[in-house]
């Protein structure tokens, strides 16, 4: 049994697992092919390529008769390349504003006096935040009759929590505490910043193979050289090349790993927060209950959803599709009430015993 | 040669690491006082809020004066007990927010009986604030329990605990029931009498 700082504490552990390999295996695309060239430096190679003849400029082309042994070096220039991209893109897009996402939904602010269940929403928001001790983010109204809410907003003065009619329509007071808690938690445990940089770096993958694929390499012309450290660098860079092929599909299946962790997170934080659980467990069951798929939200922003957007992640399938940004319904709800179950059982033995 | 900058390197890790511990003491004992403060700015605020309540039913509920003149003697003696207390008193001041939670709920009980004041008096929206600001007071107090815990259990962690004397660290009192009575469940006595 375990209690929601438990599941807190291992899920975060997860998430850094995940993110460490996802950063590696970044380096390896880099820095693969820089090793390859250091162990292949040691002869002179040529690569050759239809839309343009590749000089490495550390190799010079003796004659043929001569093999020359050469000291080997490593230049880091692709990994170099690649961290500054990183950084290029990732700057770029952290200086997004929250807005574009909102107005592209119709979004519109919430107001106390407009009518009983928007007063009720700035209300439960504010219970929410002091019980989590954050500021109060902007609220939002997304005018669909389909249940959802997401959390939009990278640092701290500018987060925002949009929910739509049907969810206030749907919903009662604890329930909506639940969802609203649920999203206060994403933006505490900063998950949209992970997912932003996280999509980034997919995206800078992408470019990577597109980049490759296109400068047409189609061979090595390998002279001279240690025989031995010519293999070691061509086997380096037949691994650096399949990485690269298959780069693209890796990274989208880890940034979705780490996004279905991050949902489990706040789900225990947000049990934490209201610590009534079973709120959030049956506001979930409502949702999953309304069969359309809200269409106001773009796929680009699923991912800061309470439930799937997606018409095919509502259909209440315990499988774990590898390709969903949410984990199962069924799943999040069974681990809410075991959590609701710990926190009797540990307060019936609180009573008990004291 | 190379056994003395493994040497350097190492003490450099362990200082950073002392060092980040003391900031996280100083860090959490001020989000501690913070979440203690918060608790008060919930009770002044139900304080202020039910003034107003007593002004929106005033008018319609001329027969239940006793019920009306309970809640502002309550309030009144709360504001007093709030307003003059240390830390000993606190059990004082508990008391006092218990009383005026009690005759709220009477209250609120009475005012189910006068339909047309529900539907259109403002009274509709002040239930939804008292029961908010109920709700917030109650979270405010969870908050400062969970993260006085979280101070607490960081205290006696290692390798926090070798720095805590340093950071003039010391264990927070967390926010319990004192009086008995209030753990019990209320009764409601149905009984025609």
């Amino acid at each position: 049994m375990a209690t929601f700082f438990d599941l807190q504490e291992k899920n975060r552990k997860k998430t850094r697992l995940i993110v460490v390999c996802f950063v590696l295996f970044f380096i390896w695309l880099g820095a693969g092919l820089d090793l390859a060239l250091y162990y292949w430096s040691g002869g002179s190679i040529r690569m050759v390529s239809y839309s343009y003849n590749y000089r490495h400029r550390y190799m010079s082309s003796p004659p043929a008769t001569t093999p020359v042994k050469k000291e080997k070096h490593f230049h880091p220039i692709f990994t170099l390349i690649v961290g500054l991209a990183g950084v290029g893109l990732a700057w770029w897009s952290m200086s997004n504003a929250a807005g574009t996402v909102l107005s592209s939904m119709l979004a519109k602010p919430a107001d106390r006096n407009r009518s009983p269940e928007e007063h009720t929403l700035v209300n439960v928001v504010e219970e929410m935040c002091i019980a989590s001790s954050m500021r109060p983010p902007k609220v939002w109204i997304i005018p669909d009759p389909d249940p959802n809410a997401m959390a939009v907003g990278l640092n701290e003065g500018d987060y925002h929590i949009a929910v739509t009619d049907g969810l206030l329509r749907t919903l009662n007071r604890d329930e909506i505490q639940g969802v609203i808690a649920h999203e206060l938690a994403h933006l505490k445990n900063q998950d949209t910043r992970l997912m932003t940089a996280l999509t980034v770096l997919v995206g800078i993958a992408a470019l990577i193979a597109e980049f490759v694929g296109r400068s047409g390499f189609c061979g090595i012309d390998a002279k001279g050289g240690d025989r031995e450290d010519n293999r070691i660098g061509s086997l380096i860079f037949i691994l650096w090349a399949v990485s690269i092929v298959i780069a693209p599909f890796v990274t989208r299946l880890m940034t979705l790993m780490v996004s279905r962790e991050r949902e489990y997170l706040a789900d225990a934080s947000a049990a934490q927060f209201t610590r009534n659980p079973e709120a959030l467990a049956h506001a979930l069951e409502k949702i999953s209950a309304a069969v359309a798929p809200t269409a106001l939200v773009k796929p680009a922003s699923a991912h800061l959803c309470i439930v799937s957007p997606a018409a095919a992640d509502l259909s209440g399938d315990a499988e774990t599709s590898w390709f969903s940004t949410h984990p199962p319904i069924a799943l999040r709800i069974h681990r809410l009430m075991t959590i609701g179950r710990t926190m009797q059982t540990k307060a019936a033995v609180a009573q008990t015993c004291s | 040669m190379l056994g003395g900058i493994i040497f350097l390197v190492l003490v450099v890790i362990v200082a950073f690491m002392l060092v980040s511990a003391y900031n996280r003491l100083i860090s959490l004992k001020g989000q501690t006082d913070n979440a203690w403060k918060q608790i008060d700015v919930q009770l002044k605020r139900r304080h202020d809020l039910i003034p107003n309540l007593i002004n929106a039913a005033k008018g319609a509920m001329q027969f239940e004066k006793e019920t009306l003149e309970a809640v502002v003697a309550a309030r009144n003696s709360a504001v007093n007990a709030c307003a003059s207390a240390t830390p000993a008193t606190a059990g004082q001041v508990a008391a006092a927010e218990g009383a005026l939670s009690a005759a709220l709920t009477r209250f609120m009980a009475v005012v189910e009986a006068y339909p047309d004041l529900k539907a259109t008096g403002n009274i509709g929206q002040l239930q939804e604030e008292l029961s908010s600001t109920e709700n917030k007071v109650a979270f405010a107090r969870q908050a400062y329990n969970d993260t006085a815990t979280m101070y607490n259990i960081t205290q006696r962690q290692f390798p926090t605990v070798l720095v805590a004397g340093l950071a003039g660290a010391a264990p927070a009192q967390l926010w319990e029931i004192t009086d008995e009575a209030d753990r019990a469940v209320p009764t409601v006595d149905l009984t025609m009498k």
